[in-house]
């Protein structure tokens, strides 16, 4: 069934799947269900566009940065460079906290060569998302590859 | 409503039960029901059986013993269904002279029609109805065949007789069916309720989705599309809104997809926002703390129900 992309003001992309219901007569048709979800569009919709499935990406790991771009739904590189900078930041937060953790440890236990560790550990965490390879992916699929945190 | 007939109901009425007309006579092994009464010549009230009272009306007798298929009343309260007990029912009418039935409902008794008894001129064992009986020269035999019996009848078999006594119940479908606000009122004992009003019932849900990551319907009541607005956020979209948004959404997520491999995460629902027509649920996995949320796509098996007032 095919689907109703609408643009964003953002320059995203809403995904508006139509169903077809239990409740829906049996002679109810993918047109017509495709004409009945014209109403659920949003109100900001920039512009809208009818895809069929096989043109959305087959990997929803960057959805976020999905564009329309023609007939098709791409992924914007310098959109899916930020979303996975986020996340190193976000899973390297714990990390983080943890590094300090053991450096506090350290510092109680006169142990240098802990203290050393740790704080070696929190640097590279905290530079992880500045990791040079996720300025040089030029693919999602290089880009999700990029995996710096320790 | 007195309803004589196997017709449908007519326009604005709702049957309940068989459609045979009152006054029918069926052979059962036993009364099928309430409706119908065996004709045994039971005492039944005038008042509980309107309808076959009515009935009775052009075939009652005040004999009830030489008029057996009739009705009969007994006083002003109570009246007698004919009593068939021991009979064989025949055809009324006649299809020679020979073979003339009685009147209706009235007791042809038994009844042996012409035949011959053959007979020797003197004394000995002769042939009567198959049977040997001895007779006397000249003695007009009156002794009856063996086995002996008091009438005279063909094979038969016994079942029990019975009459439809009481109506075809039809209903008012204004007054029988349950509404759609008697079905919100969640109150009336003495409704029925017919499949197109059961959702207006406050317990029942008004929707209910199960779609996967991309928003794809697997199955779906009351809804004409998802949105897929971004990861782990989508809009449900009904096909008959609310009246307002003070509605209940329920909303899970199964199976989480983890963005980064090997990362262990705790499942986070949310009923974002929520309009008449649709209703917005984000679903996430997050990493230790929900300050972490957002790190995974949702769930591969997402399931919404919502319940409340529609117009």
């Amino acid at each position: 069934m095919k689907r109703i992309v609408c643009t964003r003001p953002d320059g995203g992309i809403s995904i508006v799947v139509p169903a077809i219901s239990v409740d829906d007569p049996p002679s109810f048709t993918e047109a017509e269900a495709l004409q009945r979800a014209r109403a659920n569009v949003p109100s900001d919709a920039v512009s809208t566009r009818d895809v069929e499935a096989s043109a959305l990406p087959s990997s929803r790991v960057f959805r976020d940065a999905w564009v329309l771009s023609g007939a098709s739904i791409v992924v914007d590189m310098p959109r899916a460079r930020t979303i996975h900078r986020e996340r190193i930041r976000q899973r390297a937060a714990v990390l983080i906290a943890r590094a300090d953790a053991d450096w506090i440890s350290a510092e109680q236990n006169h142990d240098n060569a802990a203290k050393a560790a740790a704080l070696a550990r929190k640097l590279a965490l905290v530079a992880a998302p500045n990791d040079p390879a996720i300025a040089a992916a030029t693919t999602p699929e290089q880009l999700a590859a990029v995996d710096p945190v320790p | 409503m007195n309803y004589v007939g196997n017709g449908p109901a007519p326009s604005g009425l709702v049957l309940v039960g068989d459609t045979n007309p009152i006054g029918m006579i069926g052979y059962f092994h036993a009364p099928p029901n309430a409706s119908w009464v065996q004709l045994n010549g039971q005492a039944l009230l005038k008042a509980s059986y309107p309808d076959l009272w009515t009935w009775a009306q052009g075939f009652l007798t005040a004999d009830q013993v030489a008029n057996p298929g009739l009705y009969k009343s007994i006083d002003g309260a109570t009246f007698a269904v004919p009593k068939l007990d021991g009979t064989f029912v025949r055809s009324t009418g006649q299809i020679d002279a020979n073979h003339v039935a009685s009147a209706l409902g009235v007791l042809q008794a038994d009844a042996v029609g012409p035949h011959v008894h053959t007979q020797g001129a003197t004394a000995g064992t002769g042939v009567n109805s198959g049977v040997n009986v001895p007779y006397a020269a000249g003695v007009t035999n009156t002794g009856n065949p063996t086995p002996a019996t008091t009438e005279t009848r063909p094979a038969n078999v016994a079942l029990v007789p019975c009459v439809k006594a009481l109506r075809t119940l039809l209903m008012p479908a204004s007054g029988g069916v349950a509404s759609q606000a008697d079905q919100e009122a969640a109150a009336a004992l003495d409704k029925l309720v017919t499949p197109g009003a059961q959702k207006f019932h406050p317990s029942a849900a008004k929707v209910f989705c199960a779609f996967d990551l991309s928003g794809v319907v697997a199955r779906a009541f009351n809804v004409s599309s998802v949105t897929d607005t971004g990861t782990g956020d989508w809009t449900v979209n009904f096909t008959t809104p609310f009246s307002d948004a003070n509605y209940t959404v329920a909303f899970q997520m199964t199976t989480v997809v983890p963005i980064a491999a090997g990362t262990s995460l705790t499942t986070l629902t949310t009923p974002h926002s929520k309009l008449a027509g649709s209703a917005r649920v984000w679903g996430h996995g997050y990493t230790g703390t929900t300050n972490n949320a957002f790190v995974s796509e949702g769930g591969t098996s997402n399931n919404f129900i919502a319940f409340g007032d529609q117009p």
